[in-house]
């Protein structure tokens, strides 16, 4: 997996790159028409916990952040950001990740390495690899539980987006905050497990505890994507919409 | 001291409740948007927030106490630096609460750093950290602030960078732990025993710092216990457990946890010092001589001519620079008061014996021997005293002490005292240590020739014993005598090595002296066959010798000269080796001896025991100063 061994490895490993992206920009093709719908992001600010970017949809971008984005500015510029925007010496759109069912498929737009060997095609991810974008952003990707395709990057440098978050989750159907481990978000202090569902009204919680939604007793149907505050017990968060 | 504090929860860990007042999106501060609780800490909780700007803070609400920990922040408002947490500003919302607005730091704490590292931190990260932290601690100090909260909950670290937290804070630690029950069991551990009496110097910090490296370097707490008065008891009387780390950086370990703030590590700088030094070993200066050399000639500037061939000249420069400094080196070693003596000390000794080797017979010799002793035990009577009282004290003398105390107090710049470091001992010292060391050598090799005789271990007639004993004694005065004098000057190591050398030759000539006065006729023989024909056929020495005590005499002087030569002699007998007795040089040194007597017609068991012997009489007699005790000095 690691460094090329001899030429003939590198021819191999060019040969499997050209013959698995051909195959998945077919595939994607095919896809992309059905679920390349809105990508929305939120952020996951957990008490006690830290925070988490945490982003719906089948493809996201990564890049560089604006440079004059500031809650003070009135008019925003017309540029838009990558999904996952950092403060790092990248493109504004430096590469994009696309899940295909239970895969994820990086294509570069920019120098990017994957567990250190770079790539110049799209390229399906391992489970568990290390992204390197241009000189020295490094990131941690996972898919932490088998059960679920949701995939968690954290940062393996020392990089960030604007303010501070912990990592991001590329959500697929579920998200789990709890803890054990193969929880998307641990949440070492938690007892129990709260499960996030993507509806087609928007995102649900799920817990075996009794949650409350903006200080009311939760029904099972009530969406907490508008960034209200959810509590239990022994935790409280809240997702924020970003726009 | 409180004790009722809850030792299941840890420092960052929530535990049971997450009960924080303010729920993410409020704003209870003009200009400014709570996201999150970060944690909750002994002095209220701490809220991660947003200026309308979009500026990340740190929000701290001080709950109990607001106005004892408000008068220590507002004394630690002002301060820069770069290994502190910076506090921007202290704020009162409208509903009357506290806010203190500090920087927010997105790293790890240093205890989720050790926590990753169950078996230790390696060194270079350890020796960076510490560095800072000191950098911080001292910053404070320097300013009359203790922290007296130092933890590793408290450490941050952000791109490489230490921050320490909760200054100001902490200085009111004693007040505020009675009303917080959530005191975490975490300080505990970081407390330094003086603490019990209500003493809060920078002493403290210094322990606790102290406690941070141990825990850096292994993973654990130096005292762990299941309850805090455990944890407390052992601050104030356990000895920490040091066999874990590197030997080197044990005394700095060992200082900077000192039960007793007066011999405790004097400042944070200073431990910081002391490691990095005890790491790398002590650098050697370079003599000043030759470093005015060294400048002189590349301070020779080129003509416009030369300059063309600039590299040329600079690589031969360097060459002729290597060599002259060898020569240089040698010179001046020779030209150092005392080094002479060794070289005239030698060729007397190799002439005084040259009777002996005639077969004077052994009513002179013994008279010789005597007389020696005799000389040895009137000049050491004096430095018997004082060898007595740095044995059995463990202590140094009083010479050095006050001479160090000075330099002490005057620069407080210490490092790590060993073996190889420079160091001022008077005139008077040397001669001293020295002559009350080889006259209790002389005793430690009647005693082991005596033990041997006694036990018939290979030494089998009261004559081998006799002849045993004094060769001993004589090879552990080789090693002490000339160690005494180089003691505290740096010197090159092959010098040395080449005139503890000749000292074994002249061992080596007088062993045959005494064998053949004695009588003893060991079995040596010389492996040069043709060196002996030509010794006993030219007769070029002032006594004529057979072929066969030729051959016993180049078998003699070869392995003494050899044992003295391969090891570090010195070394082992310096005053600051690390250990009194270190059974590995015994064990290399009877290696040697046995290699030796191998490849030569030595009697294997005779070249052992006198390696053994010599080894640990020397170890034994020589003065030994235990490491907390050496002097400091100034870098």
């Amino acid at each position: 997996m690691k460094q090329t061994v001899g030429p003939l490895r590198t021819f191999l490993d060019e040969r499997r790159d050209i013959m698995i992206s051909s195959f998945f920009s077919l595939a994607s093709k095919a896809v992309s028409s059905e679920s390349q719908a809105t990508t929305d992001r939120y952020v996951a600010w957990i008490d006690g916990v830290g925070a988490w970017l945490i982003l719906t949809g089948s493809s996201v971008s990564l890049g560089r952040v604006n440079g004059n984005v500031s809650p003070l500015i009135k008019t925003p510029v017309s540029e838009p950001e990558a999904d996952i925007a950092l403060v790092a010496n990248l493109s504004r759109s430096h590469a994009s990740i696309q899940r295909i069912d239970e895969n994820y498929v990086l294509s570069p737009k920019s120098s990017v390495q994957i567990q250190n060997r770079p790539i110049s095609y799209d390229t399906v991810l391992p489970d568990s690899c290390e992204i390197t974008l241009g000189d020295s952003v490094r990131l941690s990707f996972s898919i932490p539980t088998p059960l679920s395709a949701t995939a968690k990057m954290t940062f393996a440098s020392e990089h960030r987006s604007r303010t501070s978050v912990d990592g991001v989750i590329l959500m697929a159907e579920t998200c789990l905050l709890g803890p054990s481990t193969s929880d998307h978000i641990l949440c070492r202090s938690w007892t129990e497990s709260v499960v996030l569902v993507q509806t087609p009204s928007g995102i649900v919680a799920k817990s075996k505890q009794e949650l409350q939604i903006g200080g009311c007793k939760a029904v099972a149907s009530d969406v907490v994507s508008g960034g209200q505050v959810v509590s239990g017990d022994d935790f409280r968060f809240r997702l924020e919409p970003l726009v | 001291m409180n004790t009722t504090i809850d030792l299941r929860q840890g420092p960052r860990k929530g535990g049971g409740s997450m009960n924080f007042r303010y729920e993410p999106e409020s704003k209870p501060l003009d200009g400014y948007t709570i996201k999150r609780a970060i944690q909750r800490g002994g002095f209220g909780e701490v809220y991660y927030a947003l200026s309308d700007g979009g500026k990340e803070v740190a929000l701290k609400l001080l709950q109990a106490n607001a106005d004892v920990e408000l008068r220590g922040i507002a004394q630690c408002l002002n301060l820069k630096h770069s290994n502190l947490l910076t506090i921007f500003d202290v704020k009162e919302s409208a509903a009357g609460e506290q806010f203190v607005i500090m920087e927010y730091v997105a790293g790890r704490t240093l205890g989720e750093v050790i926590a990753e590292k169950p078996d230790g931190i390696d060194l270079e990260s350890v020796e960076d950290m510490l560095n800072q932290i000191a950098a911080g601690a001292d910053y404070l100090h320097e300013r009359g602030i203790v922290h007296r909260d130092l933890k590793p909950a408290n450490i941050y670290l952000e791109n490489g960078l230490i921050k320490i937290g909760d200054v100001g804070l902490a200085k009111f630690i004693s007040e505020s732990r009675r009303s917080a029950q959530t005191q975490s069991v975490g300080t505990v551990y970081y407390m330094a025993p003086e603490i019990a009496h209500g003493r809060y110097g920078k002493e403290v910090d210094v322990y606790a710092i102290g406690v941070m490296l141990y825990e850096m370097l292994t993973g654990n707490v130096p005292f762990d216990g299941e309850s805090t008065g455990e944890i407390l008891m052992k601050q104030l009387s356990a000895e920490p457990d040091l066999s874990t780390l590197p030997p080197a950086i044990r005394p700095v370990v060992e200082r900077a946890l000192a039960k007793d703030p007066e011999k405790r590590t004097l400042s944070a700088a200073q431990l910081s010092q002391e490691f990095s030094a005890a790491l790398h070993g002590t650098a050697r200066p370079v003599p000043p001589s030759i470093a005015v050399n060294v400048t002189a000639n590349y301070e020779d500037e080129p003509t416009p001519g030369e300059r063309l061939n600039k590299s040329e000249d600079h690589r031969r420069a360097e060459v002729y620079n290597a060599k002259q400094r060898y020569w240089q080196e040698l010179a001046e070693w020779i030209q150092r008061p005392g080094n002479w003596m060794i070289v005239a000390g030698s060729v007397v000794l190799l002439v005084f014996l040259s009777p002996i080797i005639a077969g004077v017979g052994i009513p002179l010799f013994t008279l010789a021997t005597s007389l020696l002793i005799l000389l040895t035990f009137a000049a050491g009577s004096f430095g018997l005293v004082r060898w007595a009282v740095n044995v059995f004290s463990g202590n140094e003398p009083g010479v050095r002490k006050d001479h160090t105390q000075g330099v002490r107090l005057n620069t407080g710049y210490v490092r790590y005292e060993s073996a190889h470091s420079e160091r001022q001992l008077g005139r008077l010292d040397r001669v001293a240590e020295s002559t009350g060391s080889m006259a209790v050598a002389t005793v430690c090799s009647a005693a082991i020739a005596f033990a041997l005789f006694a036990t018939k271990t290979t030494v089998d007639t009261p004559t081998q014993a006799t002849f045993f004993g004094i060769v001993t004694a004589l090879g552990a005065w080789a090693a002490i005598l000339p160690a005494k004098i180089w003691e505290g000057r740096g010197g090159d190591g092959s010098i040395r090595r080449m005139m503890t050398g000749l000292l074994g030759a002249a061992v080596g000539v007088a062993a045959f002296g005494v064998d053949d006065a004695l009588m003893v006729d060991l079995p040596v023989r010389s492996v040069m066959d043709p060196v002996a024909t030509q010794i006993s056929s030219h007769n070029f020495l002032p006594v004529s010798l057979s072929f066969g005590d030729a051959s016993r005499l180049i078998g003699y002087v070869v392995f003494f000269s050899v044992i003295m030569l391969v090891r570090r002699w010195w070394f082992h007998v310096d005053a600051y080796r690390p250990h009194r007795i270190r059974v590995t040089s015994v064990f290399w040194t009877a290696a040697a001896a046995w290699l030796l007597s191998l490849t030569t017609h030595f009697p294997v068991e005779w070249a052992v025991l006198w390696a053994i012997a010599m080894s640990t009489t020397a170890q034994l007699a020589a003065v030994w100063v235990r490491p907390d005790q050496r002097t400091a000095h100034k870098v």
